[in-house]
C-alpha cells in the first residue's frame, strides 16, 4: 500500500499525466496502420514515378514517355479504354438506377433480401464469372471473333453492375420522401417530380456509382482478354503486358497516365459529396 | 360518389400494374444476371467436356472433382485452399490493421487525422493493376521472393482501407461518453478499450472483416502480380492459367456447383437469423409496454 | 482540516483548439455531503468545472484538492468520484447487471492475511461473484429496479436507463457523485418525479451531489447550495433563497426566476429613482445620484386602484397562469411584469407599488466602456482592435497641430508619443451596432441581452475579447454578428495612472 502511494505522487503519476495529456494510448493505435500505408502504398506509388523518369539502369531520362507517345497504337489504347469505359458506365447506370430505385422502395423489397441477391454474384469468384459469361455469350454466338467489343462490354457490364447497384441503392434509401411528398405537392407531375427532385437528390449516388464502374473498367484486363480475345486492348492490358516482360519503366508510365485519369475523373466529380464506395455491402 | 369509387379503382388499378412491371423488371435482370452462373450449374450434371452440348444426365463433373488420383482435381482444391486460406489470412491481418488505424485516426489531431484518412482512400479509388505493379516493382528492388508473404501484403493493402472505412462509421456514432464513463468506474485506458470501445464498434469490425475476406475472395490482379511465380495458384490465377490453355475443365463447373450452394445456404441461414432476431427484439419491445 | 470534500483553487481551462477559456479563475469549497448544483445557460462553462472534477479535462491552471490532497491530475479511474452522464452512456453490449458491476469488476479492495511467518500482511483482490451480485442487488434496490439484472440495455425505458445510470455509479460507493443534466433527456412529469427521487437518494446515502443543470427551477428545488455561473466565471454562490432573494448582479436575477431589471438613480440615502417616481429601498452604500441596477420581482409588485400606487400604468396584456394572472404593464415607455391574484381587465389603469424590503438595488458592474490603449505612430489612438481619431491637445497641455496636420509639442517640436498607454472612456450611449457588417471595421458577436424595462442592455465581445456594453432598443439574438460604431464624439481618453502629463 504504502509503496503505491509514494508512486502515485512521483514519477509514475507524472508518467500518467503525461500519457493521459497526450492521449497517446488510444492515438497511437494508427502507428502500425500508417506505417504499412507509408511503406506499401505510398513509398510504391514514388517508386512508380522514379522508375517512370529512369532506364532500366537508374539513369534519368524521358526515354519511356517519349517511347509510349510515340507509338500510335497506345494512344488507341487510351481511347478504347475511355470508350469501354464510358460505355460500360452508361449501361450499368441505365439498368441499376430503375433496380436500385425499385429495391429502395420498402413496399416492394420489405426485408433486403433482393438487395443480397442482387450482389450475391459478387461471392462467387471472379474469373469463373467472366469464363461462364464468355461460354453462355457464345452460346448466342456473341464470340471474340466475331463481336468482340460487344462481348466485352457485356462482360463488363455482368461484371459491375452490382458495383454500381449498391451506392445507388444506400443513396435511394436516404431519399427523403418528404420533398417528393412536397414536390408533387406544389404541382410538379410525376415526370416533374423524377427531374427536379429525385434525379438530383440521387446525384450522390450516379457519382460514386460512375466512379465505382468507370475507373476499375480500364484496368480490368482479364474481361477484355477473356472476351475480346486480345482485340480490345486496355490500359490495364498493356500494364500486364510490360509487367510480363519485366519492363517496369515502361509499365510505370502507363501507371502514370492510369493515375492522372483516375484523378481527372475524381476532379471532374469532387464537387458531389459519394457514397461511401463499396460500403453497403455488408 | 359512383365516380369517386371508378377513379379509386382505376388508382389502385395502376398502382398494381406499376407493382407488376417492377417486378417483371427486376426478375428479369436478375434472371439475365445469373445466366451465366446458372448456364454453368445446368452443364455440372452432364459429361460432356464442353459447355453447351447436352450429354444426358450425368454426376461425372462432381465424380471427377472428388477422385483422389485425378491430377486436375487435386490442382483445383489446392487452389481452394489457397484462395481461402490467402482471404482468412489476410482479412485477418486487414481486420486488426483496420480496426487500430480507425481508432487511432478517431482519436488523432485534425493534422494526422487528415492525413491518414487521405492516404487511406487511396488503395479504395486506385487501379488495381496500378496498386499490383507498384508492389511489384517494390518487392523487385528489395530483392523479396515472391511469395507467400508478398501476397499477403498485396492482399492486405486490398482490403485494409475497406476495413477502416467499415469500422469509422461506428466510432463516429459512439456516445464519446462512454470511453469516459468506463474510466470513471475505474478501467485504465487500455481496458477501456478492450471492454467498452471495441465491444461498441464490433458491428463494423464484423462487416470490415466480411468485406475483406470478400474482396480477397474475389481477386485476381493484384493475386497475378504478387503471388509465388510458380507451383502455387488461386482459383482465380488457376482458372485463367487452364482456360489460356484449353477449355474449362468440368470439375470447375461442379466447383461452381458447389460454391453457389455454399454461398445460398449460408445467405438463407444469415437471413433467417436476422429475421427472428429482429422478431426477438420486436417481442422485446412489447414486454417493455 | 475544514470538512470541505472537494477545493476548485483558481481553476482555469482553456482547451486546445479555442483562444478563449472556457472556465477562468474559479474558485469553490464544497462540504461533505452537500447537494450543490453548477446553474448557469449553455457555454457558461459549467459542464466543463464537472469533466475536471471527474478528471475527464485536467485544468490549464488552478488546483482540485479532495479532502485537501491535490487531485488535479489524477486520472478518473483513480479518483473516487462517479459520474451520471446526460445521455446515460449506458454500455449497450452489457446486460443490466453487468452494466452496474462493471465498476465493482475494476476495483481491488485491501484484505488482511497471514503469510508463512504468521504475520498479518495486507493484500489486495477483487470482489468475488457473490459479494458482487449483492452489490448489484443492492443498487438495484435503491433505484427502485429489483429484478432487472438480465435485461437488455435496449428494452429499458429513458427512465429506467437513468436509473441503471445511477445505479451504475453509487453501486461503487463513490464520495462524490457528479450528475451532467441527467434528466435533460426526459419528459416533464418524469423529470418532476426523478428530482424527487433524487433528493430522496441523496438524504439517504449521504453522498455529496455536485449536479449541472441549466433549469433553474431544477436548481432551487433540488439544492442546498446553487452556483451560478456565466461566461466561464462565477455569479454567485448561496442558498437557493438567498440567489432568489438577494441576487448579486442584474445576470443572476435575469437568470434566476423573472424579473424588472432598471436602470435607477440613488437620490437619496436609501432613496433610489425609477419608473419615474421615488421609492423607498433598504439597500445603503450607495453613493448620491449614483447609476444602480435595480430588480423587482413580477410577485412583489402590488396592484391597486389607480390613485392608491405611488405610479401608474395601463394593463397591455393579461395571462391566466392557474394561480394568478401575469400582467404585462406600460409605465410610460418601461414594461413591468406583474403577478397578481387579482383580477384586472386588460387596457386599464392601475396603481404600482413595491414594498422597500422588494426594491433589491445592486451596484452596476460597468457604468461606461473602459478600454486599455495606446497611440500609435500617426498619432491615433489604438483601441480594442480598431484606431480612431482624437484630437490629442486635448490631452497634452499646450500642444497643437501644424497645418500638416503634425503634432507639435511646446517646443514646437513634431511630438513623438508612439506606444504612450492610455485608458478610453466610452459611455453607453456612444456606441451603437448595426447588421451592417460595412458600417464599422470593428465586429463583435453579442453574449448577452438584459432586457431593463424600456431598453436592452447589450454586451458585445469582439474578437480579441474586449467586451463592449451599451443600450439597445431593438432585440438582437445572442450570438448575432454585429458592427461595433463608435461615436468619436463620445470618446474620452485619459492617460494611463503613473504616466506624467508632459
Amino acid at each position: 500500500m504504502s509503496s503505491k502511494v509514494i508512486r502515485e505522487d512521483g514519477f509514475f503519476s507524472k508518467v500518467v499525466s503525461f500519457f493521459r495529456k497526450h492521449h497517446l494510448t488510444r492515438k497511437q493505435l494508427c502507428i502500425p496502420y500508417g506505417l504499412f500505408l507509408a511503406l506499401f502504398v505510398v513509398f510504391p506509388l514514388l517508386l512508380i514515378v522514379y522508375y517512370a523518369f529512369t532506364d532500366k539502369s537508374g539513369h534519368i531520362t524521358i526515354e519511356n514517355f517519349t517511347s509510349v507517345f510515340t507509338q500510335k497504337s497506345n494512344f488507341s489504347v487510351i481511347g478504347m479504354s475511355l470508350l469501354i469505359g464510358a460505355l460500360n458506365t452508361f449501361f450499368c447506370l441505365l439498368l441499376a438506377y430503375p433496380i436500385a430505385y425499385i429495391l429502395a422502395n420498402t413496399k416492394f423489397n420489405k426485408n433486403k433480401v433482393l438487395v443480397y441477391i442482387f450482389i450475391m454474384p459478387m461471392w462467387i469468384n471472379f474469373v469463373i464469372r467472366t469464363i461462364a459469361t464468355k461460354e453462355m455469350l457464345s452460346w448466342i454466338d456473341i464470340t471474340s471473333a466475331n463481336h468482340p467489343l460487344l462481348a466485352t462490354i457485356i462482360g463488363m457490364v455482368y461484371n459491375y453492375l452490382p458495383f454500381a447497384i449498391l451506392p445507388l441503392y444506400s443513396t435511394m434509401l436516404k431519399l427523403d420522401k418528404a420533398q417528393i411528398e412536397a414536390s408533387s405537392d406544389l404541382g410538379a407531375n410525376p415526370v416533374q417530380v423524377f427531374y427536379k427532385t429525385i434525379l438530383p437528390m440521387s446525384m450522390p449516388g450516379i457519382v460514386s456509382a460512375s466512379l465505382m464502374t468507370f475507373m476499375p473498367t480500364m484496368s480490368s484486363y482479364l474481361i477484355a482478354d477473356k472476351l475480346g480475345g486480345g482485340k480490345t486492348t486496355l490500359i490495364g492490358n498493356l500494364i500486364a503486358l510490360n509487367f510480363n516482360q519485366a519492363n517496369y519503366n515502361v509499365g510505370s508510365v502507363l501507371s502514370l497516365i492510369m493515375l492522372l485519369l483516375i484523378g481527372l475523373s475524381l476532379l471532374l466529380t469532387r464537387n458531389h459529396k459519394e457514397e461511401n464506395v463499396r460500403g453497403g455491402l455488408w | 360518389m359512383v365516380n369517386n369509387q371508378k377513379a379509386a379503382k382505376r388508382i389502385k388499378q395502376r398502382s398494381l400494374l406499376k407493382k407488376i412491371l417492377a417486378k417483371v423488371f427486376v426478375y428479369a435482370i436478375l434472371l439475365i444476371m445469373y445466366a451465366p452462373i446458372l448456364y454453368l450449374i445446368v452443364y455440372s450434371f452432364t459429361s460432356s467436356s464442353q459447355i453447351g452440348r447436352w450429354e444426358g444426365l450425368s454426376f461425372e463433373p462432381f465424380i471427377r472433382l472428388f477422385a483422389s488420383n485425378n491430377r486436375e482435381s487435386k490442382q483445383i482444391w489446392q487452389a481452394v485452399y489457397n484462395t481461402v486460406s490467402i482471404a482468412l489470412v489476410s482479412g485477418v491481418i486487414s481486420t486488426v490493421l483496420g480496426t487500430t488505424g480507425a481508432i487511432g485516426i478517431f482519436y488523432s489531431k485534425k493534422r494526422s487525422k487528415n492525413l491518414l484518412e487521405f492516404l487511406t482512400q487511396i488503395p479504395v479509388v486506385n487501379a488495381e493493376i496500378v496498386i499490383a505493379l507498384s508492389l511489384t516493382i517494390l518487392f523487385v528492388m528489395v530483392k523479396a521472393q515472391f511469395s507467400y508473404a508478398t501476397l499477403v501484403i498485396g492482399h492486405v493493402v486490398l482490403t485494409v482501407p475497406f476495413v477502416v472505412l467499415s469500422v469509422k462509421p461506428k466510432l463516429t456514432q459512439m456516445d464519446p461518453n462512454l470511453y469516459e464513463a468506463a474510466l470513471d468506474l475505474g478501467a485504465n485506458q487500455t481496458r477501456a478499450l478492450f471492454k467498452v470501445v471495441l465491444p461498441e464498434i464490433a458491428p463494423g469490425i464484423l462487416s470490415g472483416f466480411m468485406l475483406a475476406v470478400t474482396l480477397s475472395l474475389d481477386d485476381y490482379i493484384i493475386t497475378t502480380f504478387t503471388k509465388p511465380r510458380t507451383g502455387f495458384d488461386t482459383i482465380s490465377t488457376y482458372i485463367d492459367a487452364v482456360t489460356k490453355k484449353s477449355g474449362l475443365p468440368i470439375q470447375v463447373r461442379a466447383l461452381t456447383t458447389i460454391i453457389f450452394a455454399v454461398i445460398l445456404i449460408v445467405m438463407v441461414a444469415i437471413n433467417i437469423r436476422s429475421s427472428s432476431l429482429v422478431k426477438r427484439r420486436i417481442k422485446k419491445e412489447h414486454e417493455k409496454d | 482540516m475544514d470538512n470541505y470534500i472537494i477545493e476548485l483553487k483558481d481553476v482555469s481551462k482553456k482547451f486546445d483548439d479555442s483562444d478563449i477559456y472556457a472556465v477562468e479563475h474559479i474558485n469553490l469549497k464544497i462540504k461533505k455531503g452537500e447537494f450543490v448544483t453548477l446553474l448557469g445557460p449553455s457555454g457558461c462553462g459549467k459542464t466543463t468545472t464537472l469533466r475536471m472534477i471527474a478528471g475527464f479535462e485536467l485544468p490549464t491552471s488552478g488546483q482540485i484538492l479532495l479532502n485537501g490532497k491535490d487531485i488535479s491530475l489524477l486520472p478518473p479511474y483513480k479518483r473516487p468520484i462517479n459520474t451520471v452522464f446526460q445521455k446515460y452512456a449506458l454500455f449497450g453490449h452489457l446486460n443490466v447487471f453487468n452494466n452496474i458491476a462493471f465498476g465493482l469488476k475494476m476495483k481491488k479492495i485491501p484484505y488482511e492475511k497471514k503469510n508463512r511467518k504468521g504475520e498479518t500482511v495486507t493484500k489486495m483482490r477483487h470482489y468475488t461473484k457473490q459479494e458482487i451480485s449483492e452489490m448489484v442487488k443492492d443498487a438495484l434496490k435503491i433505484v427502485d429496479l429489483e429484478g432487472f439484472e438480465k435485461r437488455d440495455i435496449q428494452t429499458l425505458s429513458g427512465g429506467q436507463q437513468q436509473r441503471i445510470a445511477i445505479a451504475r455509479s453509487i453501486v461503487n460507493k463513490p464520495e462524490i457523485l457528479l450528475l451532467d443534466e441527467p434528466l435533460g433527456a426526459l419528459d416533464l412529469k418524469m423529470r418532476k418525479e426523478m428530482q424527487l427521487e433524487l433528493k430522496a437518494m441523496h438524504k439517504k446515502l449521504g453522498i455529496t451531489f455536485i449536479y449541472v443543470t441549466h433549469d433553474q427551477e431544477e436548481a432551487l428545488t433540488m439544492s442546498d447550495t446553487v452556483v451560478v455561473m456565466n461566461d466561464g466565471e462565477i455569479q454567485q454562490v448561496g442558498t437557493p433563497k438567498g440567489i432568489y432573494d438577494e441576487p448579486k448582479n442584474a445576470f443572476v436575477a435575469d437568470f434566476i426566476g423573472e424579473s424588472n431589471i432598471y436602470t435607477g438613480t440613488m437620490v437619496a440615502n436609501k432613496t433610489v429613482r425609477f419608473l419615474g417616481k421615488n421609492f423607498k429601498c433598504v439597500d445603503e452604500g450607495f453613493e448620491l445620484n449614483e447609476k444602480v441596477d435595480v430588480v423587482v420581482r413580477p410577485e412583489d409588485v402590488i396592484l391597486s386602484e389607480p390613485d392608491k400606487g405611488k405610479c401608474k400604468g395601463k394593463i397591455v396584456s393579461r395571462i391566466f397562469k392557474g394561480m394568478h394572472y401575469e400582467y404585462i404593464i406600460m409605465v410610460d415607455r418601461s414594461e413591468l411584469i406583474a403577478q397578481s391574484t387579482l383580477e384586472f381587465n386588460q387596457g386599464l389603469e392601475v396603481g404600482i407599488d413595491v414594498s422597500p424590503s422588494n426594491i433589491q438595488i445592486m451596484k452596476k458592474p460597468f457604468t461606461s466602456n473602459y478600454f486599455d490603449g495606446y497611440i500609435n505612430k500617426e498619432n491615433k489612438i489604438c483601441f480594442a482592435g480598431a484606431e480612431f481619431d482624437y484630437d490629442l491637445t486635448k490631452l497634452f497641455v499646450g500642444y497643437h497641430y501644424d497645418n500638416d496636420g503634425n503634432l507639435l509639442d511646446t517646443k514646437n517640436q513634431v511630438a513623438d508619443l508612439e506606444g504612450r498607454p492610455i485608458v478610453v472612456e466610452i459611455p453607453f450611449d456612444g456606441v451603437s451596432i448595426s447588421d451592417d457588417s460595412e458600417a464599422s471595421s470593428l465586429h463583435g458577436q453579442i453574449i448577452s441581452m438584459i432586457y431593463h424595462g424600456d431598453h436592452y442592455q447589450v454586451i458585445v465581445r469582439t474578437p480579441d475579447e474586449d467586451d463592449f456594453i451599451l443600450d439597445e432598443q431593438d432585440l438582437w439574438n445572442e450570438n448575432d454578428n454585429v458592427s461595433i460604431i463608435v461615436d468619436p464624439q463620445k470618446i474620452h481618453v485619459s492617460l494611463k495612472q503613473g504616466e506624467k502629463h508632459v
